[in-house]
């Protein structure tokens, strides 16, 4: 048996973020799509095989794929293989990894992995999510995604640390501030610590400032085996590893809140697969899925950053700072623009361009190994990738 | 590159959608128990699930946050895909040759929370498809309509709609895992009103509630567990077409499975299926569809594929035989119709299919998954070809 293929990513392809009123949702996958062919110097004649993702619901169209198709090449010929992957907040990280695995295994040498996602087109956000959570025991209370970080600070708050909310408005400034350099960001804001603190509560202790917004967008990654990688693209990312974890959705069943055992686990897992001892001195940049200010300081101490109740420590030391010694985020991270659905993927295509070199003015320098990271669910999901410059 | 083999898997019963007296995700979880229990496997032996299903047929968004787990999905590799459940395979497939993952399930179920014509409204533009409220069963009228006229078989088309429903339910009435068997005459389908014309009300698979887990590994998997090797699985390969009419797309010939078989056809070493391919089970939602789809298939010319059914030489007992286990006339639990279709080709390939077991040897079957809820006329089909050990 022939050992599986490395896999490059050699193109990306990002667009604005925002309330895209100018686009539809083909015109928004052929904007992602077009400029990911472009960087890699291909065309969609040269693609084998596409895969798609999407949180249907939030879109008011299901299946948008199909809707969408003719910007992947779909109408031309017998059109292409393409399939859809939809797994929640971790949809973008699901997108990927269902890519990288049709190269890995040998079965195609070009693949497009691409997410498009319209928020805009519902009325509330808060309440499609709502849809989610159990009809009988979860659905009438009103539940979305800010209660279930709100269950997270708080948790936080009452077995680690009484002044969370100061450490939750360095993370909102800091990524809010990263977002400026980063041309694709919705949020564009100059937002201090202190402004931080002072707004609104929209469930004790989560603040306006430490929300996700809700964006439109898409974003298109090109992945080719080692093979193609020879003849496409002037700069490679190479996937050295992804894995995925999913958990329980009944939250009496789950471990405590405030620690978010099951990244640990993943993480585990996954730096045992990619040889990584110390995950402080292996990465040089991480982009992390922090939809809530609380999630970023929690993902820390579960990908082994900090001891449990200590990932503060290093927002203290601006350890994760722009120019820190292990930033994270520097793209404005989730906080600055949520896509929901192509999220995930935007973070694994912001680690891709770490490490290619081509972040435009917020490269971390000299970034050799990046991590990326999404979450989904109700605290459930969890998908990581490393992505190396050497394909070793 | 590793290979993928087939290595088990259950259904439960295949029923009507009525009564729900279950949570939805009670179905993925009784089908990978049975698999779990049948193969004295622990879920700790489990490396991955992949699963198929769709939020808005579920009737609540990621739905995966339960059938995920139910699916046997804890603190494993997990995903859902939202596409025929063939295409859950070709990503099981894709994680044992790329050694991500030795052995896993893969999961379809269809619950039928909501009514599959509305949600495949939802799944057209709201700009210019969706307002004609051409839902699923119009689109297959239109695509039977058309092949019919085109290949001047109107007036032969009740008696070629008949031969092909009646025997499906005859295959059906044989078949312990079908939804509808038998309990239909030529007569009877020929008194039944019109849903859309040409399509009378059998002449359009059912609705059907029910859940199917395969259990796939690669050899090395097997050989630890002492699990007998199954069948390969030798090639899937799949296509979806554009979405507007106007980008080459057929309404009387199947593109995309052409392609697919074509390329499958390539990759099992198939040169000739008629001769190599000792059975299929085609995704026949329509008698019209049956036929496109032997013509897509490479079985007969475009347009000549009548003869065929009208000759009888096709037909669950016929030379060439199509859809033994009763086919998506009688049983479609979408989106596990795929998937159903290759665990009943498994069985025939391990000779455990009971009453509807082909006779003789036999060494390859070819499945034929539609993906016909999404977009416009489905646009996505798939070929998978399995080879018994």
């Amino acid at each position: 048996m022939s050992p599986p293929s490395k896999v490059a990513v050699v193109g990306v392809g990002i667009t604005k973020f925002g309330r895209r009123l100018d686009a539809t949702h083909p015109d928004l996958a052929w904007e992602a799509t077009k400029r990911a062919l472009e960087t890699a110097g291909i065309w969609i004649d040269d693609v084998d095989a596409v895969v798609y993702g999407t949180m249907d619901p939030f879109d008011g169209v299901a299946a948008p794929e199909r809707w969408d198709s003719a910007a992947y090449g779909a109408g031309r010929g017998s059109g292409k293989p393409i399939i859809k992957v939809t797994t929640g907040g971790t949809t973008g990280m699901s997108i990927a990894l269902l890519a990288h695995a049709l190269v890995a295994s040998g079965k195609y040498d070009v693949v497009l992995a691409t997410g498009v996602q319209k928020v805009s087109e519902n009325i509330e956000a808060q309440q499609v999510l709502n849809t989610a959570v159990d009809p009988l025991t979860d659905r009438p209370l009103g539940i979305g995604a800010i209660a279930v970080g709100a269950m997270q600070a708080s948790a936080y708050y009452f077995k680690y640390n009484r002044r969370i909310e100061e450490y939750m408005a360095l993370v909102a400034s800091k990524n809010r501030i990263n977002a400026l350099r980063n041309p694709v960001s919705h949020l564009q804001i100059r937002l201090t610590p202190e402004e931080a603190l002072m707004s609104p509560y929209l469930i004790w202790p989560v603040k306006l400032a430490d929300s996700c917004p809700s964006s439109d967008g898409a974003v298109s990654v090109v992945m080719v085996s080692d093979r193609a990688a020879k003849r496409i693209g002037n700069a490679h990312a190479w996937v050295k590893a992804v894995d995925y974890i999913a958990d329980t959705y009944w939250f009496g069943t789950k471990s405590d809140p405030a620690d978010w055992t099951n990244l640990a686990l993943l993480a585990r897992r996954i730096y045992r697969k990619a040889g990584v001892r110390d995950p402080y001195r292996f990465f040089d940049v991480m982009e992390l899925y922090d939809a809530f200010s609380i999630q970023e300081i929690l993902e820390y101490e579960a990908l082994n950053l900090a001891p449990p109740g200590q990932g503060t420590r290093l927002l203290e030391e601006g350890v994760t700072e722009f120019h820190g010694q292990l930033p994270v985020s520097p793209s404005g991270g989730v906080l600055s623009s949520n896509p929901v659905g192509v999220t995930g993927l935007w973070r694994f295509a912001e680690a891709a361009l770490q490490v290619m070199g081509r972040a435009g003015e917020h490269q971390v320098k000299g970034v050799q190994r990046a991590l990326a990271h999404a979450w989904g669910g109700a605290l459930q999901f969890h998908a990581l990738a490393i992505l190396s410059s050497s394909p070793e | 590159m590793g290979r993928t083999m087939i290595l088990g898997g259950c259904v439960t019963e295949m029923r009507d959608p009525e009564p729900k007296n279950e949570a939805f995700y009670m179905l993925p979880f009784r089908a990978a128990k049975c698999v779990l229990d049948s193969y004295s496997l622990d879920p700790g032996d489990i490396d991955f699930v992949v699963s198929t299903g769709y939020d808005i047929v579920d009737g609540r968004m990621i739905s995966n946050m339960y059938s995920g787990m139910a699916s046997g999905g804890f603190l494993k590799y997990e995903s859902r895909i939202a596409d025929d459940g063939t295409l859950a395979l070709a990503y099981a497939d894709a994680l044992i040759r790329s050694y991500e993952g030795e052995l896993g399930l893969v999961v379809g179920y269809a619950a039928r929370e909501v009514d599959l014509s509305l949600a495949s409204l939802q799944t057209l533009d709201p700009f210019v498809y969706r307002p004609v409220g051409i839902n699923y069963i119009v689109q297959f009228a239109m695509q039977a309509s058309a092949y019919l006229n085109q290949f001047r078989l109107l007036s032969k088309w009740d008696e070629l709609a008949s031969t092909i429903v009646v025997g499906d339910r005859r295959a059906a009435s044989l078949n312990p895992r079908a939804h509808l068997k038998g309990g239909l005459t030529r007569e009877e389908l020929a008194r039944e009103d019109y849903i859309v014309w040409p399509l009378r009300k059998s002449m359009v698979s059912p609705m059907t509630r029910g859940a199917v887990a395969l259990l796939v590994g690669d050899e090395s998997a097997a050989r630890q567990l002492m699990l007998d090797t199954g069948v390969e699985v030798k090639s899937i390969r799949w296509f979806t077409d554009s979405y507007y009419f106007g980008f080459n797309k057929q309404l009387t010939m199947i593109l995309p499975l052409a392609r697919a078989a074509r390329e499958a056809y390539v990759e099992a070493n198939v040169s000739n299926p008629l001769k190599e391919i000792d059975f299929y089970e085609v995704s026949d939602v329509t008698p019209a569809h049956y036929m496109m789809e032997l013509e897509a298939l490479g079985l007969s010319k475009i347009g000549g594929s009548s003869r065929l059914v009208e000759s009888g030489e096709v037909g669950p007992d016929s030379p060439i035989i199509v859809n033994r286990s009763g086919g998506s006339l009688s049983t479609d639990p979408y989106p596990a119709g795929g998937l159903l279709k290759v665990y009943e080709a498994y069985l025939q390939l391990t000779g455990k299919a009971g009453p509807v077991q082909i006779k003789g040897s036999l060494r390859r079957g070819l499945v034929h998954g539609y993906s016909y809820i999404s977009g416009f006329m489905g646009q996505t089909h798939s070929v998978v070809i399995l080879e018994g050990g």
